[in-house]
């Protein structure tokens, strides 16, 4: 199989006091209609991936939104799977052309989180995780991953310096990209004193609130330009789920809907871990970060924390670059949106489009998106036609 | 949100004030909350309760609350283990963060968990303090 990429856009991810989400969505369909060469009109269908506009904005059914957007009435509406709703609606464009009804699918995803106060945005970023068996116990998002750091520290040895080491990177990253929300560059020391949130994770080992909206445009093989060397396709992607809450897994140091999801998609594009360049993986606290590398097969079991402190998915270094973009800590984590601008980033990568956090030479790339705390997971590889 | 009908939590009862688990009547294995079908295949189950007793398997803290929890300031939050393989989320009371460790043991305690506004409803259930 092979899905074509006409078109990306991705909006400044941060805080658009001026901007309603309808105007962010608006702005990234506009830009990558453009960046695609054609025409509301020759669109198939149109999916938005989103989580929380209901509860944050009292407005949901956005498929219609998105299609009066561009003013057309073809098939439009929201794909939900927690912060997976933008892999799961590039999930659904792909198996949308696949099976035959569609040729040129948009695939956006968008949310407006700051409209809503720290608590507001906390009580329903906790509808992604079990009502009846965590939230219900006052538990929340932080906390939830908080167990999982420390019970990870515990049983494989990683220290404190080596998990902050993940913000640090994802920050410098970030501080090149200019899309991303928190363009500054941070220390161990200030991962470590910055505020707790949910011990013994700190303020910047969580990704922030942010806004954005980012869209993709699919085509089928027949629409795909001939000869275009700078065309990116998707050759590969999986999908996989596993318990609602924590208490339910067996680990807590290993996602298993990672390594599932991520095994489907490395069979059906016929590639392994060691041929990728780079990766935009699902780093909304540090901690996650380093169980998505060993999970996805870039490191060894336990490995994970030495070879970040060591700076060696650096976007200097030789090897796999991890989240050049900043990842959702330094470029923002608008829910929705975040799968989306992940495959965004990619595809800008692989045709050399990214200004300075462009990682070299780089012709095979994957996204790896994920809703609760590893309970739904996409796992999307791109190539670069030449 | 919505303030949701007393329901919600009338028809949990068993699980958050009793600890009912299923008991597979195939494998034996023990489920909590209920399973409607076991990983061995099977969907027949018996009721059992768990004594509330366990350990630490891991923990954290809410600094920063959702709406229901503000007023209560930081919480500990942790995932005790049951019996083996039953797990439970949980909040610790009656210790301080720093005096915690993964494989503690702890008891299960009947207390207030939050309430629906002043005049809304107060939801109770379990939660743990470290075995003395």
């Amino acid at each position: 199989m092979k899905i074509g990429v006409l078109g990306v856009s991705c909006t400044k991810f941060g805080e658009h006091w001026d901007k309603s989400l309808s105007d962010l969505l608006w702005l990234s369909q506009i830009e990558a209609l453009n960046d695609a060469k054609i025409s509301p009109k020759d669109l198939d269908l149109i999916l938005v991936g989103n989580m929380c506009s209901g509860i944050f904005l009292g407005q949901q059914n956005l498929g219609v939104v998105a299609a009066e957007n561009l003013n057309v009435n073809i098939p439009s509406f929201t794909v939900e799977s927690a912060c997976a709703s933008g892999g799961v609606a590039l999930r659904s464009g792909i198996i949308s052309i696949l099976s035959g009804t569609s040729d040129l699918v948009l695939v956006s995803g968008v949310e407006k989180m700051t409209d809503v106060n720290i608590s507001q945005a906390t009580t329903g970023l906790m509808f992604a995780a079990s009502e009846e068996l965590e939230a219900f116990n006052g538990a929340t998002f932080p906390s939830l991953n908080g167990m999982v750091a420390r019970s990870y520290m515990h049983k494989y040895g990683l220290t404190r310096e080596q998990l902050a080491s993940v913000s640090v990177k994802n920050h410098r990253h970030g501080a090149l990209n200019t899309l991303a929300h928190l363009r500054k560059e941070i220390s161990i020391a200030d991962v470590l004193n910055s505020q707790i949130v949910s011990d013994p994770l700190t303020l910047l080992d969580c990704s922030p609130v942010s806004d954005g909206a980012a869209s993709i445009i699919l085509c089928s093989e027949k629409f795909a330009p001939k000869n275009d060397k700078k065309l990116v396709s998707i050759i590969g992607f999986g999908m996989a789920m596993d318990s609602l809450s924590l208490q339910n897994r067996e680990d807590l140091c290993s996602m298993k809907a990672t390594k599932l999801a991520s095994e489907i998609a490395y069979k059906s594009a016929g590639v392994e871990p060691k041929d990728i360049d780079v990766v935009e993986l699902h780093d909304a606290f540090s901690i996650l970060e380093i169980i998505a590398l060993e999970d996805l097969g870039f490191a060894e079991k336990g490995e994970a924390g030495r070879l970040e402190a060591e700076g060696k998915f650096n976007i200097d270094s030789d090897g796999l670059v991890v989240n050049p973009s900043g990842g959702l800590k330094a470029k923002g984590h608008p829910i929705g949106a975040t799968g989306v601008s992940q495959a965004v980033e990619i595809v800008k990568q692989l045709r050399g489009s990214c200004d300075k956090n462009q990682v070299k030479d780089a012709n095979l790339g994957l996204a790896h998106n994920m809703g609760g705390v590893g309970a739904s997971v996409t796992v999307h590889i791109f190539k670069r036609e030449d | 949100m919505f303030n949701q009908s007393p329901l919600i939590r009338w028809r949990k009862y068993n699980n958050n004030y009793f600890l009912e688990a299923s008991k597979c009547q195939n494998c034996k294995k023990i489920h909590f909350p209920k399973a409607y079908i076991c990983t061995c295949g099977c969907s027949l189950f018996d009721k059992t309760i768990l004594s509330g007793a366990g350990k630490i398997v891991s923990f954290s803290t809410v600094n920063i609350s959702t709406e229901q929890f503000v007023e209560q300031g930081v919480l500990i939050i942790a995932l005790i283990e049951l019996c083996k393989g039953v797990k439970i989320c949980g909040q610790i009371v009656e210790s301080k963060i720093e005096d915690l460790k993964i494989g503690d043991f702890v008891e299960s305690c009947f207390r207030k968990i939050s309430q629906n506004g002043d005049d809304g409803i107060i939801n109770y259930g379990i939660k743990f303090r470290v075995k003395i």
